[in-house]
């Protein structure tokens, strides 16, 4: 977990791959603070104790999967309201639609982006979600 | 007269023996000529081969009809017609001989002179033949003669000149198949192309044996029979050789061909046609009856291999799903890592060492394009590659594609420029998808283009289509290659040389986007460039 600045917004990235996890923080920590979850129960119960403002959510984890994370986090009202992008390397048209179903607000693979145009778009999410409150 | 020599009134004399040679040997063409038909009559090969059976059996059937019909003019007849068959025997033979070459070697002008002189002089005895059916004797000479010589008829004066083409163009197609096995790529094609070779010639040669009583001397009963037996060998060989057989269809073929030569005998043989309708009926019933069983077989047979295919299909895209979604994670992992190493300003690299990282950067990037090209070929084979229409203007598409390979194109100093229309009509498309296509384009263009070269994306309407093209100042493509920029994998080699990193699949994927669109992908190329041009259906008029 990285410290920042209080004002600064948090995302919580579920990623299994550490090295992945590791380089997306090191680049997240310059203009969010980072909380990072290894599998989908880690994740559930960071939200029991924290709101972060967006969550980078991995598919294929260990244990429950990110669908069922991002089932779960709509399905609890406390957590309903938080952002979700699926950043996985499933990227099947069957996938996408249902991250899209499950209220995912953006469904992106993982190889095609790089860290820097992550956080660009983190940020441009975190703005509209802003925006729409 | 050659009235005894009716069917039911079977002697062992030499005649018979040869009617009953020659039965056997018009069943086994006929029978060879339907499987070929039936499995390979689309195949390079199966077609001049079933041809050439098919000369074989007009030869075998009218040479036995000859023995066995009552009526020495109707017997004269079918000798004319038997003889006909063995010209075009000649023919489809230096056919066969041909497209076989052809497999392996590039064939000159000498070759297709020599094979048209073959079908020339072929064509001409056949009309020579046809006039010797209306009692010219031009070849097929005098047949009034006892029974005892009715194989040595007089020879009409064409006869030698038609016994030296069957032994010219037999000899040629032989140096020809030949030359096909010295062109075999290793030593067991040599070895089988020889033994096709060498039956097909010496069967014929053997089967040349059959003129020599017209000119007083009867090898025929002698050597002759071993002809056509060599022949089925070659062509059942060259059958199995290149798989245009399947056993369970030959096995129901002889089963269907053994019952229609049954009952269309029982028919012949019957006294009146009034006692033969029975027979008649049956053997209509059997023939039609037949065909469905055959059709059946084949299509059978055919849905067989078509759900082995599909299975393996599937198991190749799913392999190919499983391999590129596991590349994806460590992937990710390298292309994060330089990204991370050449833009963090805290530790920024220096020199060799900023060149090394984005060496590995871009290899990283095309073992991204590859995984993604690869994911999108599974997708297609696996029938999961969807389209997602919405209606637009493909100015967008393009602006978009121009923009991301703008970088692309200034580092390889090429003039990247779209010229786009104050209006046009929109389409439906699958923007991502449409992007993507015209990206593999564009990209095409820039990787095969000289430094200091153009390529300009041209965006027009036609005829209620929207066109856009991609022109570029390149190495252009070799003819020869044209035909095949959509096949999976292939690269021309040109383009190995000059880019060497390319998978060989933007363009089927390319392709399959665009059909997917309802529309048409082209290239052209006329050597000093390449145009590639995408023609999709307008949907609505133009819009500025």
């Amino acid at each position: 977990m990285e410290q920042a600045p209080a004002q600064q917004q948090t995302v919580l990235i579920v990623e299994d791959d550490q090295l992945l996890s590791g380089l997306l923080a090191v680049k997240m920590s310059k203009k969010f603070n980072t909380l990072a979850a290894g599998t989908g129960e880690a994740a559930l119960e960071i939200l029991k104790s924290s709101t972060p403002d967006l969550i980078l959510l991995d598919i294929l984890l260990p244990g429950i999967d990110g669908f069922e994370v991002l089932r779960r986090v709509k399905a609890d009202p406390k957590t309903a309201g938080i952002p979700v992008i699926i950043l996985s390397n499933l990227g099947e048209d069957a996938d996408k639609a249902k991250g899209k179903q499950l209220g995912a607000e953006e469904f992106v693979v993982k190889v095609t982006l790089l860290p820097d145009e992550v956080v660009s778009l983190v940020e441009s999410v975190c703005a509209r979600h802003r925006g729409a409150k | 007269m050659r009235g005894k020599l009716h069917p039911m009134g079977f002697q062992f004399d030499p005649t018979h023996i040869q009617a009953i040679g020659i039965g056997i040997a018009a069943f086994l063409a006929t029978t060879l000529m339907v499987f070929v038909f039936l499995s390979a009559r689309n195949e390079k090969l199966g077609r001049p081969m079933w041809l050439t059976l098919l000369a074989c059996a007009v030869w075998g059937w009218f040479g036995f009809l000859y023995h066995i019909v009552p009526d020495i003019w109707l017997a004269r007849e079918m000798r004319v017609i038997s003889v006909m068959g063995i010209v075009w025997i000649s023919m489809t033979e230096m056919h066969f001989a041909t497209v076989y070459l052809r497999e392996r070697v590039r064939t000159n002008k000498v070759i297709e002179a020599v094979r048209w002189c073959v079908f020339v002089f072929g064509t001409a005895l056949t009309l020579l033949l046809f006039t010797d059916l209306f009692g010219t004797r031009f070849v097929v000479g005098n047949l009034s003669l006892p029974p005892e010589k009715v194989l040595a008829p007089e020879a009409g004066p064409f006869m030698l000149i038609l016994v030296i083409y069957y032994a010219v163009s037999t000899a040629l197609a032989g140096i020809l198949l030949a030359w096909r096995a010295h062109a075999g790529v290793d030593r067991s094609d040599r070895l089988q192309a020889l033994l096709l070779a060498t039956s097909m010639t010496v069967g014929l040669a053997l089967g040349g044996t059959r003129f020599t009583p017209w000119f007083g001397f009867d090898f025929y009963p002698l050597v002759g029979g071993l002809g056509f037996p060599l022949f089925s060998f070659a062509a059942l060989y060259s059958i199995q050789r290149y798989h245009l057989l399947n056993v369970q269809v030959a096995a129901a073929q002889i089963l269907v061909f053994a019952l229609w030569t049954f009952t269309f005998f029982r028919a012949l043989i019957n006294p009146s046609l009034r006692a033969a309708l029975p027979d008649i009926g049956l053997f209509v019933t059997v023939l039609i009856l037949g065909v469905f069983l055959l059709r059946s077989v084949v299509a059978e047979i055919r849905t067989q291999k078509e759900l082995a295919r599909l299975a393996v299909d599937r198991m190749k895209s799913e392999f190919v799903t499983i391999a590129a979604h596991q590349l994806r994670t460590p992937l990710s992992a390298v292309r994060w890592t330089f990204s991370l190493l050449l833009t963090d300003s805290a530790t920024p690299l220096v020199g060799a060492q900023r060149e090394i990282a984005e060496k590995g950067a871009r290899a990283a990037d095309n073992m991204m394009a590859l995984s993604n090209d690869l994911l999108n070929v599974a997708r297609i084979s696996n029938s999961t590659f969807s389209f997602e229409l919405e209606t637009g203007d493909v100015r967008d598409v393009v602006t978009l594609a121009v923009g991301l390979l703008e970088e692309p194109a200034r580092k390889r100093n090429i003039q990247l420029s779209a010229r786009l229309p104050d209006s046009l009509p929109t389409v439906e498309y699958d923007r991502g998808k449409l992007a993507f296509a015209l990206e593999n384009l564009i990209d095409n263009a820039i990787k095969y283009t000289p430094k200091g070269g153009h390529v300009t994306v041209d965006v027009r309407e036609s005829g209620g289509n929207v066109i856009i093209a991609v022109h570029d100042t390149g190495i252009g493509i070799a003819p020869a290659e044209q035909s095949r920029l959509f096949e999976r994998f292939f690269r021309g080699a040109e383009a190995v040389r000059m880019s060497p990193d390319g998978s060989g699949l933007g363009l089927f994927i390319a392709k399959t986007i665009v059909e997917g669109h309802g529309g048409k992908i082209t290239i052209s190329s006329d050597g000093r460039g390449t145009t590639a041009t995408i023609t999709l259906r307008a949907s609505a008029p133009a819009e500025p």
